[in-house]
């Protein structure tokens, strides 16, 4: 297994905005239910810290916001993945996947004789 | 909670950022409030649990309004980049849709886009390039002045006091332009050249396309030099570098090329002329050689030294002129009024032409402003037609602005076309302008699409397309205009009051612009055709000249020139074809004479009287038969009249009633001037006054010398220069080979000049005011198409617009022929306007073109009869055209097809 970078990964919010954002063109609120729905809720995130780490994402030019009507005729702001985003997506998502098994091995207490290392 | 309009309009003024992120977070707020609600919650509670969740609402807005920040500057530009890009992609489909109107609109603009590039460039290249000198600002040309002599040359002694007294220059140069016969190789020719001092160099500050411009000096005297034109080393050498260090003989006398000016400099006097120096030699002015200071035959160029304005440097000039003065009063006497004077030197190369320039671009300006009104009638008829689709997207919510924005942009687009076209147009019309050149615009042939004009091209075209989007821009769009736009039926939009009056007005504006410019154009044609029929006095037809110049080796004695000649002469005489045959000093309408001060017998002048004077020329026997000029009393000059008899004269008419108005100046004799031979003249005879500095001067008051007698003042010499002039029995031109054989039997070291017909030196002189009056005429003919196809286009659709009404009026038994003449009156109606004020300006701007005419003022009045009658004429044809349609469709049909 090829060894992580982690300085090459974006912050794990940003990842889960783009993922989400691969299954459609959502406001940010859609997001935040999407994510809530599919974690059943387990993550807790600040609902508010979504729309800085949107903005982010749009002016890095990952994401696109475009203004549309609501069904309520309220103007919102709806995002969707750019190409580039697409590939940046495409990038990190193995060494998400990656990252997320080794926590849970790590988790798993297979480093028992590890942790006792790291404190000795 | 809907959207309030007012908030839409806003924004149409730019982004505000602050209110976008306060909407994205209210929503999200919002949305989660209302979930509260669906699952059961109590408003109140909703509304907390939502903002928990949220977090620090006012945190998160601050962070997303540093992350816009950011992104503002970017996107802002993004976003009207975009935007500018819908408009452009919906300008063109709309464009499309109507294709006539948009080539039209393109071509119209493109026409007079193209011609007013063109007229820029030449200004541009005359008036607003700087020479190609170092610091061109601080380079000057220097003058004396006196009484009858506006922009005197300068003597040689002049030239020292100057250089050496004249504080404001930090170099003084002098030269003057003569021609030379060069022998390089085995090629003998005749070239234009000067003569100039080692300083000039320095003054113009130019560096050498090669070699240098002083030569060394050689056991302290200067080896002969010479240095090449740019253009002459291409053409002669083709650009050898090599040329440097060749031997060529110039004037009989060896000499090395040292050097070759850079492309593009000239001395400052020769900037007007098509036949520029190819050649310069040294002239080597030092008071040794006791230069005189009466003979003002060298011009001068300075650079100004450094603190020095050039104010500055002319009141020190006019110092040391002051104190020459002083000092030599014999030579500059009270009423001779002496002084000098400097001109900035570009002023010096195009102050003349400034004037016809500025006429051309206030013609060609007058073109533009008629197509802009063409166009914009165009545009405005498209509009109204546009005005349903218009009016529905207005009821969309499109605002003004935005919908103002397209048409800009339609415009804008037509306006890219046209300005594409019309340099494509400017670049063949520079041409032609070049062609058609009176060579004596200076730098005309430096005219050509540069930065500066493309710049000019393109800004011209965004600033008529704004000025034609103007007019529609006002009436179209307007909110008041979409309802009774939505109502109407059938499709057809009426005009409204206003459109049908906007569009009146700018026809009677196209016809007042068009009849000042005809009024113009038609002024300078008719003094055109006054001038070329004027009688110079002698023929033009089957006139053959050529200059020939004799070196000093070989012809250093009065006899042997003499003789030359008068074999020359003899000889081209003799040939087949030729009818007469002689030669003269200054060719007619090619140089001009020069005056000498004659003191007649019986008549000698108090001290302190201004002296006679009269105009002199060299002629020989035969001259005057060649050219066809009248003996009219008394005897020409003959054979018989050489160096062993009595010296004799012949008088112009003017010279006669100027110097013995009452009395017969036949047998009456008087002295030459300054010692010039032969000293005491009789008059023997009386010929035609005779054009001598152009058709339009009058003919000077001349005396004919005798070449076998006459030799110059201050030394003596007979004139080793001389003109041939030759009438021919059928082409003259096929006669050059034939003289240029006898001269080569003659003398095979005496090249003979370019020979020219007298057509040509003819059409040389006139070339200007040619040139003025096809310009102009072009122009004029362009304006007064563009304006009758202006007046039919309106009739024609007000006649369609009308076509029902007037259907109805023929069924219920109106006269077609009223029907007619009322539709041709109404169309007759701005027209007749537009010719009584355009008559009006004519009239007034007259004064502008008096100096350009001959024959004529500015308010002949056949001319301007004929400007104020032509327009109205034509428009009265175009007007009946869709009249006659009208009236002749059958009322029934139109009525069914309702």
């Amino acid at each position: 297994m090829p060894p992580i970078d982690l300085s090459e990964l974006q912050s794990p919010l940003d990842y889960l905005i783009l993922r989400t954002l691969s299954w459609g063109a959502m406001h940010g609120f859609g997001i935040a239910r999407w994510l809530e729905e599919r974690t059943d809720a387990a993550l807790v995130v600040e609902e508010g810290t979504l729309y800085p780490a949107l903005h982010r994402l749009e002016r890095r030019e990952l994401i696109r916001g475009e203004w549309r009507q609501t069904e309520n005729r309220r103007r919102a702001k709806y995002y969707q993945l750019t190409a580039q985003g697409e590939r940046a997506l495409r990038a990190q998502a193995r060494s998400w996947e990656q990252l997320a098994r080794v926590f849970s091995q790590v988790a798993a207490g297979r480093g028992g004789a590890d942790a006792a290392e790291a404190r000795g | 909670m809907e959207e309030p309009r007012w908030r839409r309009y806003l924004r149409l003024w730019g982004r505000d950022p602050g209110a976008d992120v306060d909407d994205e977070l209210s929503v999200h707020l919002e949305e989660r409030e209302r979930l509260g609600l669906l699952q059961g919650l109590p408003p109140d509670d909703a509304r907390r649990e939502a903002e928990r969740r949220f977090g620090d609402v006012n945190r998160i807005r601050e962070e997303c309004l540093v992350e816009m920040e950011r992104q503002g500057r970017r996107a802002a530009l993004g976003d009207s980049l975009r935007d500018a890009a819908g408009d452009v992609r919906l300008a063109f489909r709309s464009l499309g849709r109507s294709p006539v109107y948009a080539v039209t609109a393109a071509l119209v603009l493109a026409l007079a886009i193209g011609a007013s590039t063109a007229v820029f460039s030449v200004v541009s290249a005359v008036l607003l390039r700087p020479l190609p000198y170092a610091q061109p600002e601080r380079v000057v040309v220097v003058h004396n002045s006196w009484t009858g002599a506006d922009r005197g040359g300068l003597s040689p002694a002049e030239y020292l006091d100057y250089a050496e007294q004249a504080r404001g220059f930090s170099a003084l140069g002098v030269y003057a332009i003569t021609t030379a016969n060069v022998v390089e190789g085995d090629v003998a020719e005749r070239v234009p050249a000067a003569l100039l001092t080692a300083s000039t160099f320095e003054v113009l500050g130019v560096a050498p396309a090669a070699g240098r411009f002083h030569a060394d000096d050689v056991a302290g005297e200067a080896a002969p030099a010479v240095v090449l034109s740019h253009e002459y080393w291409q053409a002669r050498f083709g650009g050898d570098a090599a040329v440097v260090g060749r031997d060529m003989i110039v004037n009989g006398t060896s000499r090395t090329v040292i050097g070759v000016l850079p492309a593009g400099v000239r001395l400052p006097s020769t900037y007007g002329s098509d036949q520029p120096p190819a050649l310069f030699t040294p002239l080597s002015i030092t008071r040794a050689s006791d230069p005189p200071r009466g003979s003002h035959f060298l011009r001068a160029v300075a650079r100004l030294e450094d603190g020095w304005s050039a104010a500055a440097a002319d009141a020190d000039l006019k110092r040391v002129a002051r104190e020459l003065v002083t000092a030599y009063g014999d030579d500059y006497p009270e009423r001779m009024q002496f002084s000098a004077y400097i001109v900035p030197v570009h002023e010096a190369v195009a102050g003349d032409t400034r004037r016809l320039l500025l006429m051309l671009t206030a013609a060609v300006g007058l073109v533009l402003l008629i197509a802009c009104a063409n166009v914009s009638s165009l545009v405005l008829t498209r509009t109204e037609d546009r005005r349903r689709e218009l009016a529905v997207r207005t009821a969309l919510g499109a605002g003004r602005w935005r919908i103002a924005r397209q048409l800009l942009a339609e415009q804008l687009v037509v306006g890219a076309f046209a300005v594409a076209g019309g340099l494509a147009l400017a670049v063949a019309g520079v041409r032609m302008l070049a062609l058609l050149q009176p060579g004596d615009i200076p730098r005309m042939a430096e005219a050509a699409i540069d930065g500066r004009v493309l710049a000019f091209a393109i800004l011209l075209g965004m600033a008529t397309s704004l000025l034609v989007a103007l007019a529609p821009l006002r009436l179209g769009g307007g909110a008041a205009a979409t309802q009774p736009a939505l109502r109407e039926a059938g499709g057809r939009a009426t005009s409204t009051r206003a459109a049908q009056r906007l569009r009146r007005g700018l026809i009677a504006t196209e016809v007042a612009l068009g009849v000042v410019l005809l009024a113009g154009a038609g002024l300078l044609l008719r003094s055109l055709v006054l001038l070329l029929a004027v009688d110079p006095g002698y023929r033009t037809d089957h006139v053959l000249t050529a200059a020939v110049a004799l070196p000093a080796a070989g012809y250093g004695d009065n006899d042997a020139v003499r003789r030359f000649y008068a074999q020359l002469v003899d000889d081209v005489a003799a040939l087949p074809g030729v009818q007469a045959a002689g030669a003269v000093i200054n060719l007619p309408l090619q140089s001009s004479v020069g005056d000498l001060n004659i003191t007649i017998e019986g008549r000698e002048p108090a001290p302190g009287d201004m002296s006679l004077r009269l105009d002199w020329q060299v002629i020989s026997p035969g001259w005057m038969e060649a050219m066809g000029i009248d003996i009219v009393r008394g005897r020409g000059l003959a054979d018989a009249d050489d160096a062993r008899a009595p010296g004799v004269v012949v008088l112009s008419e003017s010279a006669a009633r100027r110097h013995w108005p009452d009395t017969d100046p036949i047998g009456q004799r008087f002295t030459l001037g300054g010692g010039a031979g032969p000293g005491v003249v009789t008059v023997i005879g009386i010929a035609r006054d005779v054009r001598q500095a152009g058709l339009a001067a009058e003919p000077p008051a001349v005396m004919y010398l005798p070449h076998a007698q006459f030799t110059f003042w201050g030394g003596g010499a007979t004139p080793s220069t001389m003109t041939l002039a030759v009438h021919a029995a059928g082409d003259p031109m096929s006669l050059a080979p034939a003289v240029r054989d006898v001269l080569r039997r003659l003398d095979p070291h005496v090249p003979l000049g370019p020979p020219r017909t007298m057509e040509q030196v003819v059409r040389a002189a006139t070339a200007e005011p040619r040139f003025t009056a096809s310009v102009l005429g072009a122009f004029a003919a362009v304006a007064l198409l563009l304006t009758l196809v202006g007046i039919y286009g309106l009739v024609a659709y007000t006649v369609a617009r009308r076509t029902r009404e007037i259907a109805v009026r023929l069924a219920l038994g109106a006269q077609p022929g009223r029907v007619v003449r009322q539709v041709v009156l109404q169309g007759m109606q701005p027209v007749l306007l537009g010719a009584v004020i355009g008559g009006v300006a004519a009239l007034a701007l007259g004064r502008t073109v008096q100096h350009m005419l001959y024959g004529i003022t500015p308010r002949d009045p056949v001319t301007l009869a004929a400007a104020l009658v032509l327009l109205p004429a034509t428009a009265l044809a175009a007007c009946l055209l869709p009249a006659r349609r009208a009236a002749a469709v059958a009322p029934q049909q139109v009525l069914r097809e309702e």
